[in-house]
C-alpha cells in the first residue's frame, strides 16, 4: 500500500482522500500527477491518485501510526484571536475549486463545493458552489433596493420599492434546501469524466435561508394573481440574468426574498444582500444580487431560458422551460480520487435530493446494480433538501462498483445513465440526474466508472 | 369592542390577498423609476420599443463593438460562442434547423437554437458587449440585430428592423418550432391548465428493482 501517513488519512491506515481534500495549489505545483489529475479531465482514465498522495507534500504530519498525542499543558490561544473563525490549519485544502479550462473567461465559470470532505447536510456557506455569468459584485445593501413591477399597470395595483432594510423588518421564515445547478454533472452525460465527486456532483451545496415570501410582497403590490401568473426574477448583476418563474410556487409560499444563510447574511458570491430562494428548482432560477421582480401573464424567453439552459433532445428539438431537479443521490465516501487503506469496515455515506419533495428512500449497490440494499437515512428528511444516508459495508478487498439510487416522495426512482439516455439522448448538458458509479479497484484506489 | 372582532380579523389575516399591512415598509415607485429600472425587452413584438436599425448600419456597429469576441464571420473565436452557422435555406423555411438532430452543445450556434427575436433583442441591449452591457442604444441594438440576421441567411442585406418588420424577421426565424415544452420539469401548472409542461410527470419511469436487477 502506499503511505498511508499523509493527510486526513493519518494514523488510521483507513481512507486516503482525493487530493484535493487535503492538498491546496502550491502543494499542486509540485505534484505533477496531482496537477494533471486537477486540471486535465480527459487523462482522469490515467491518473493514479494514491501515486499522488504518496508524494511527499509540504506540511503534512508524518507522525507514526499509533502514537498518542501528549495532553497540551501550555495555553492556547485568546479568547477572539480569530474575531471570525477558520477552520483547523490541518484542514487546509477543503476548498472549492474551479476547473480550468470549463470556461475561457473566470468571470463565466463556475466553482464545486467540496462534498468529499462534508457531514451532514449543510454547506459551510463559505464552500458553496459558484455560478456566475458576468462576475459576482458586492453592492452596498444602504443603496440596494428591490423593485416590484409589472409587464403593464393593469397587472399590479401599487408597484413598489424595498430597500434591504424595509424586507429584513417584514416576517421572516428560515427554511433549510438544497440548491444545484442543472449542469451538475452535465459532464458524464456520455461518459465518466470527472476524477471525483468534487468535479462530478459539486455544483451542489445545501443551506438554511432566511427571508419574507415573494407572495407577501405580491399581495402588498396589489398583484392581479388572476391575470399574472408568470414572475420574472432580475439580478443587478453585468449578466443581466432573468428568469421566468410560475406563480403557482409563489402562491405556495415556498420563494423567498432571501437575505440570510446559514445564519448570516449571504455572502457576496451567493448574491449579497438579496437573492431569489426557489426550492426544488435550477440554481440558475434562484437568482442572485436581486434587484427586480416583474409579474406578467407569459413566459419571457429571456436569454438563459432559451439559448441557455434548454435541453436539446435527439430528435433536434429544444426543451424549454425545464426547470424541477429530479430526484438525485450520490455517495461523498468512497468516492473518486480515494484509496480505501485495507479491507475491513467502511461506512458508505452520500446525500439524496429531489426537487419533487421528500426522499422516500436511498437504496445502495455494491455489485454495480446487480443487487441492493437498503440505507438507512440519518438526519433530518426535508421538503427540497439535502438528505444523508448511511450504509455499512465490509470490503472484502475484491472489485467492486458502488451506486445509491434514491427514490422521492413522489415515487420517481432515480434513473440509471442508460435509461436516461434512452429517453433523452446525451445531447443536453442538464438535468443528469443519474446514478453514479464509484469502481473499486483491488488496490483500493476509487475510480469515476459508468455501468451501462 | 365587539367580542368577534378579533377572530374575524384573525381569520380575515388568513385568506390570501387581505394580509396584515406593514405601514411604513417599502414605498412606491414612481413613473421615473419604473422606465429607468424596467430595462427588459419583453416576449410581446407588439410593445418593442420604437427604434430601427439597419443591416448596414448593423455591420459598423458589429466590426467594432462584437467582432473581436464573435469573429468578423461571427462563427465564433477560441473563447466565445458562434452566433450564427449551421442554418440553411431550407431551415428558414420550415423553423426547424436540421442540423440540431444529434448534435452536440458545443456544435450548436445562437442562431440554430434562437425561437424567439425578442431574445436576442433583450439580451444585447443589457448584456453586450460583454462588460460593458446597456451601452447600446435601442437604435444600435436593432441594427446589430439586423446584421446577425443577414449574416446568418435569415434577411437581406437591405433589411430594416423596427416594430413592424419585427415579426416577419420572428416568422423566419430557423429554429422558431424548434422548442417544446411537453416535458415534466416545469414546477407550475400543466398546459392543460393554461400553463406549460406536462404536470410533472417523471422521466425515465424506473423501478425499484433490489435482487437480480439489470444494471
Amino acid at each position: 500500500m502506499t503511505d498511508k501517513g499523509l493527510g486526513m488519512g493519518a494514523g488510521a491506515g483507513h481512507l486516503v482522500p482525493a487530493p484535493e481534500h487535503h492538498l491546496v495549489d502550491s502543494d499542486l505545483q509540485r505534484l505533477t500527477l496531482s496537477r494533471r489529475h486537477l486540471m486535465g479531465l480527459a487523462v482522469s482514465a490515467t491518473l493514479t491518485p494514491a501515486a499522488a498522495v504518496a508524494a511527499p507534500a509540504a506540511g503534512q504530519s508524518t507522525a507514526p501510526d499509533n502514537a498518542t498525542p501528549p495532553p497540551s499543558y501550555g495555553l492556547g490561544q485568546s479568547v477572539a484571536a480569530q474575531p471570525y473563525g477558520q477552520p483547523s490549519r490541518h484542514q487546509r485544502g477543503l476548498e472549492r475549486r474551479a476547473l480550468k479550462g470549463l470556461s475561457p473567461v473566470p468571470q463565466n465559470s463556475a466553482s464545486f463545493t467540496p462534498l468529499q470532505g462534508l457531514f451532514g447536510i449543510i454547506t459551510p456557506s463559505g464552500l458553496h458552489y459558484e455560478r456566475h455569468h458576468s462576475g459576482w459584485i458586492d453592492p452596498d445593501p444602504r443603496q440596494h433596493q428591490l423593485m416590484i413591477s409589472g409587464a403593464q399597470p393593469a397587472l399590479i395595483n401599487k408597484p413598489m420599492l424595498f430597500s434591504v432594510d424595509d424586507l429584513l423588518r417584514l416576517p421572516a421564515v428560515s427554511r433549510m434546501y438544497f440548491l444545484e445547478c442543472s449542469g451538475n454533472t452535465g459532464m458524464e452525460r456520455q461518459r465518466a469524466v470527472a476524477p471525483t465527486v468534487q468535479y462530478s456532483h459539486g455544483l451542489l451545496s445545501c443551506s438554511e435561508f432566511t427571508g419574507v415570501p415573494l407572495r407577501l410582497l405580491l399581495e402588498r403590490c396589489g398583484v392581479d394573481f388572476k391575470r399574472a401568473r408568470y414572475v420574472l426574477a432580475e439580478g443587478a448583476d453585468a449578466a443581466a440574468l432573468t428568469r421566468t418563474i410560475p406563480m403557482e410556487l409563489v402562491e405556495s409560499g415556498e420563494v423567498l426574498v432571501a437575505y440570510g444563510q446559514n445564519g448570516e447574511h449571504l455572502r457576496p458570491e451567493n448574491g449579497f444582500p438579496l437573492r431569489l430562494v426557489v426550492p426544488g428548482v435550477q440554481g440558475v432560477s434562484w437568482v442572485k444580487w436581486l434587484r427586480r421582480i416583474e409579474v406578467g401573464e407569459t413566459p419571457y424567453n429571456t436569454r438563459d431560458e432559451a439559448l441557455k439552459y434548454i435541453d436539446l433532445m435527439p430528435d433536434g428539438m429544444h426543451r424549454q422551460y425545464t426547470s424541477l431537479q429530479e430526484v438525485k443521490s450520490v455517495i461523498l465516501s468512497p468516492s473518486g480520487g480515494q484509496t480505501l487503506g485495507r479491507p475491513g469496515f467502511y461506512a458508505i455515506t452520500g446525500v439524496a435530493w429531489s426537487g419533487r419533495g421528500k426522499i422516500r428512500s436511498v437504496d445502495v449497490s455494491m455489485d454495480g446494480g446487480r443487487s441492493w440494499r437498503s440505507a438507512q437515512l440519518t438526519g433530518a428528511v426535508l421538503d427540497k433538501c439535502l438528505t444523508r444516508f448511511h450504509c455499512d459495508w465490509v470490503w472484502d478487498g475484491n472489485e467492486a462498483i458502488l451506486q445509491s439510487r434514491a427514490v422521492d416522495e413522489s415515487g420517481h426512482v432515480q434513473p440509471t445513465h442508460s435509461a436516461l439516455r434512452a429517453a433523452r439522448g446525451t445531447g443536453s448538458i442538464y438535468h443528469n440526474n443519474a446514478i453514479q458509479s464509484w469502481g473499486v479497484e483491488q488496490s483500493g484506489e476509487v475510480r469515476n466508472v459508468q455501468v451501462v | 369592542m365587539c367580542r368577534w372582532c378579533s377572530v374575524a380579523a384573525l381569520l380575515l389575516a388568513l385568506v390570501p390577498g387581505v394580509w396584515a399591512d406593514y405601514p411604513g415598509v417599502g414605498r412606491p415607485a414612481t413613473e421615473a423609476e419604473l422606465a429607468l429600472w424596467d430595462s427588459d425587452i419583453g416576449p410581446d413584438l407588439q410593445r418593442l420599443p420604437a427604434a430601427r436599425g439597419s443591416v448596414s448600419e448593423g455591420r459598423a456597429i458589429y466590426a467594432a463593438q462584437c467582432a473581436a469576441c464573435h469573429g468578423d464571420d461571427g462563427r465564433a473565436t477560441d473563447i466565445f460562442y458562434a452566433l450564427v452557422g449551421g442554418v440553411t435555406a431550407a431551415d428558414v423555411a420550415r423553423g426547424r434547423v436540421a442540423g440540431l438532430q444529434g448534435a452536440q452543445p458545443n456544435d450548436v450556434s445562437t442562431l440554430m437554437m434562437l425561437p424567439t427575436l425578442t431574445t436576442l433583442l433583450d439580451y444585447t441591449a443589457r448584456a453586450m458587449p460583454f462588460g460593458a452591457g446597456g451601452s447600446l442604444s435601442n437604435d444600435e441594438v436593432f441594427a446589430v440585430t439586423a446584421y446577425l440576421l443577414h449574416l446568418g441567411g435569415v434577411v437581406d442585406g437591405d433589411f430594416v428592423l423596427d416594430r413592424s418588420s419585427a415579426e416577419l424577421a420572428q416568422q423566419r426565424l430557423p429554429n422558431r418550432n424548434g422548442f417544446s415544452t411537453d416535458h415534466g420539469l416545469w414546477p407550475g401548472a400543466a398546459a392543460a391548465d393554461g400553463g406549460m409542461g406536462n404536470g410533472g410527470i417523471p422521466e425515465p419511469d424506473s423501478a425499484r428493482c433490489m435482487a437480480d436487477c439489470d444494471p
